[in-house]
């Protein structure tokens, strides 16, 4: 992150000019493009070399987009996995429109045509109407106000101490965080660092930190990137099976599922896994019967448990 | 960009006759998380709980928001969201 902002985007504008014009002309000579699109050689050949670092998570060989140069002739080649038709789920597609506005609507990025002509594309097959009017972009949400804090302690490597409540289970902890980045995934903004406390990698969701301390300690840097934060199920997580009707068949483009089978009738059974059985009870409450419980054998009497004790609160039946 | 707007005082309520907000009894461990998305401040009560007013846009949307706390949020006004929760919660209680 040593670029500014404004180099970093002109860059971000090059490379979106860039490499449609070269998978178009394979084989272009390095001078003839840098003249054509106004950018020294050498600029180029640095676009270019970014470019080798692209790709999807996994990064290995074949996942990345390949540049080769043979004297002054460049030619580009594209991961095979944009070869293979792009099927988005909702929730993708949805963040990547959200995605497109925000960046368009950032102040610098001259033009950002194709970046219109692909959000416009996505609005369509989302079932919006074209030129639909008025799509804002907010960056915020609840857990906002710690980003400013967070993202200073990110930079001068401080320990931060957390409070943070755990989705599946519900307990509070107090931590101590070694901060490595700051990261939105899936709509949500998460701290990644070293948990001093668990001993481990931790991801905590930013709006689940409710009380946040700046320490003046400083720690290290990580020894690798930290991946992208997502529920990464373990061997021991229970599989959870549900049969669900239309009115929930949400879950499987919400969380990450392991599979999801066409039944008759209209119901999708769905598998994933969870760390924690009380998640997946809590999933099923709010589904309201439009899920039924395959397995594990001992989540439906959970849930019935759940709701029993939420009962508690409410008058009795009439 | 216009001076910050009031989404509430702009938007109507959702479908006709719904109302716009609720009330809603929060556990003292999820209470702070309830409060981010509540209006003003929550009112303490004796067991420890805490009672917030928090906006109900899609009524179908809200109610399976409170049904997801479980038993750590209980909906108290209007009645006919608090019932709403309610039979969703006997169903499943009796559906083990």
């Amino acid at each position: 992150v040593s670029t500014r902002p404004s180099e970093t985007l002109r860059r971000l504008e090059r490379l979106l000019v860039v490499v449609p014009w070269l998978l178009e002309h394979p084989g272009a000579d390095v001078a003839e493009v840098g003249e054509r699109l106004g950018v020294p050689a050498e600029d180029l050949l640095a676009d270019l070399d970014l470019l080798g670092y692209c790709g999807l998570p996994g990064y290995g060989g074949g996942d990345l987009i390949e540049v080769s140069i043979v004297g002054t002739a460049v030619t580009l080649r594209m991961a095979d996995y944009f070869r293979r038709p792009l099927r988005l789920s909702l929730r993708e597609a949805v963040t990547l429109l959200l995605a497109a506005r925000a960046l368009s609507g950032v102040e610098g990025l001259a033009d950002s045509a194709a970046l219109d002509r692909a959000a416009g594309r996505l609005e369509q097959a989302l079932g919006a109407e074209t030129g639909t009017p008025g799509m804002a972009v907010e960056l915020g949400g609840p857990g906002a106000e710690h980003l400013g804090v967070l993202r200073a302690a990110v930079a001068d490597r401080r320990v931060v101490r957390i409070v943070h409540r755990a989705e599946a289970t519900g307990a509070i902890t107090e931590r101590a965080v070694e901060p490595w980045s700051l990261t939105a995934a899936a709509g949500e903004w998460y701290l990644q660092g070293w948990c001093r406390t668990a001993g481990g990698p931790r991801d905590f969701r930013v709006d689940r930190i409710r009380e946040l301390e700046v320490t003046a300690e400083q720690a290290g840097a990580p020894a690798t990137a930290p991946p992208p934060p997502r529920y990464r199920p373990e061997p021991d997580d229970p599989e959870i099976v549900l049969d669900c009707d239309p009115e929930a068949w949400w879950v499987a483009e919400w969380a990450v599922v392991d599979d999801v089978e066409e039944r008759r009738g209209g119901i999708r059974r769905i598998r994933l896994r969870a760390h924690h059985l009380d998640w997946a009870a809590r999933l099923v409450l709010r589904l309201d019967g439009h899920a039924t419980v395959v397995a594990p054998a001992e989540l439906a009497p959970r849930v019935a448990e759940l709701a029993e004790a939420a009962l508690v609160r409410y008058p009795p039946a009439s | 960009v216009e001076d910050a707007v009031d989404v509430d005082a702009v938007v109507p309520s959702g479908p006709a006759g719904a109302p716009a907000s609720a009330t809603v009894d929060a556990a003292p461990d999820v209470a702070w998380q309830v409060a981010r998305v509540a209006r003003g401040e929550g009112v303490s009560l004796d067991d420890g709980w805490t009672r917030f007013t928090v906006p109900v846009g899609d009524p179908d949307a809200f109610v399976a928001w409170a049904l997801g706390w479980g038993p750590d949020l209980a909906v108290a006004e209007p009645a006919d969201l608090a019932e709403r929760v309610a039979s969703a919660l006997r169903r499943a209680a009796a559906r083990a």
